[in-house]
């Protein structure tokens, strides 16, 4: 593959790559970071890399082994997935083609807008303003129990949502 | 009576993944999420799913409202001989890269083991700047030959944003001019797919093709 056919496989994927990062090291800027990290590395070796699949599998495996190096390296490794998970996450095969992440942040948008107002503000204070779920409840002056509750069924709403956009062609 | 209803698995297992976001489980409910992600792929992809939709909501959230408690105060780049910029809070960003070495040329890409990390590529220092930098308040350094790299992207263009993309790039590109003879700058952006060529002032951007040293991506531009 050429470095231009890498770098936009992998941007393509972007929003999926991070995630999955994400979900490994639960920091933001770390899964940033590692993605544009991984981007260089993969950029770099790029004639090694025959297909799509090829450049994908390498940088997941890449980005994999320096989440764990990234939470082996912290002190509360306590709090994060087993390395037995970590193994199982990474075998996990994405279970759909990446959509692109502009077409995915577009329809996020518009289905963002259809969620209620109550939910909506609880999403601008746990992940706009980075408040804790906890800080969001003393804010709101609920449980902390119901905002994680709103936010488990905003992902579905939005879930839902964004399928019915993205297939829909909206 | 008013009962709420029983939640189902599902509600359970969103509810989990968002408080291990939010670093808030108790030890015991940790080997719980342990334990129900190496059941079933299935709740190892509504994971990885949960998270990247929490990732996207983020970007879409935080591009909503630039002043939030969080996010610092623009950064101003003062520049002799150059214009001040402001970083907008509000981009969504891609960022990306350029690196100073030719791709090498190495053996057909394998799997490594899983506590391995793969070899190592030899590469020159690559500093890079990104959106979540500018939300922690560092500021864009100046580039330098060796260490050229820079890309600030947003993946979609809205109204409000400051300066905007175009802008960005020129400031990106001037800054590697100054700096460096020939730095070779590679430049991904979501940008040029999302926004219609017609959209895009060609004109101003024209300089950027009369620099060859640069790589561009897409090379269309």
């Amino acid at each position: 593959m050429t470095a231009d056919a890498v770098a936009r496989t992998l941007l393509e994927d972007r929003l999926r790559f991070t995630g999955y990062i994400r979900a490994l090291v639960i920091d933001n800027h770390a899964a940033e970071d590692i993605f544009q990290d991984t981007c260089v590395k993969a950029i770099a070796r790029a004639e090694t890399f025959e297909t799509e699949k090829d450049a994908l599998t390498w940088s997941r495996t890449v980005a994999r082994n320096q989440s764990i190096d990234l939470i082996r390296s912290r002190q509360r490794k306590d709090y994060f997935l087993s390395e037995e998970t970590l193994a199982l996450l990474a075998e996990q095969e994405p279970q759909e083609a990446p959509r692109g992440s502009v077409d995915q942040l577009r329809a996020l948008e518009a289905c963002l807008k259809q969620l209620t107002p109550k939910t909506r503000e609880v999403i601008r204070l746990r992940y706009g303003q980075n408040l804790a779920g906890a800080e969001v409840a003393i804010r709101l002056q609920r449980k902390a129990a119901t905002v994680y509750k709103t936010l488990a069924r905003a992902y579905s709403q939005l879930r839902n949502c964004m399928e019915h956009r993205l297939n829909s062609g909206l | 009576m008013n009962l709420d209803p029983i939640p189902n698995q599902d509600d359970i297992l969103l509810e989990l993944f968002a408080r291990y976001l939010d670093k808030s489980l108790a030890p015991d409910e940790m080997d719980a999420l342990n334990w129900a992600l190496q059941q079933s792929p299935q709740t190892r992809a509504l994971f990885v799913d949960f998270c990247t939709q929490a990732t996207m909501v983020k970007e879409t959230v935080a591009a909503d409202q630039p002043e939030t408690a969080s996010a610092p105060e623009p950064v101003i780049f003062p520049q002799p001989g150059l214009v001040s910029w402001l970083i907008p809070a509000s981009l969504i960003c891609c960022l990306l890269l350029i690196w100073t070495l030719t791709p090498t040329q190495e053996s057909t890409p394998q799997l490594v083991e899983s506590s391995q990390v793969p070899e190592q590529v030899e590469m020159e220092p690559v500093y890079t700047y990104s959106i979540w930098d500018h939300y922690e308040g560092k500021e864009l350094a100046h580039l330098s030959p060796q260490t050229a790299s820079l890309l600030l992207i947003p993946a979609i263009p809205q109204p409000g944003w400051f300066p905007d993309p175009e802008q960005l790039l020129r400031t990106a590109l001037m800054e590697a001019t100054l700096s460096a003879p020939s730095p070779r700058l590679i430049i991904a952006s979501e940008y040029f797919w999302s926004v219609p060529s017609d959209e895009i002032d060609w004109m101003q951007l024209s300089f950027l093709n009369s620099q060859p040293e640069y790589q561009y991506y897409p090379p269309s531009l």
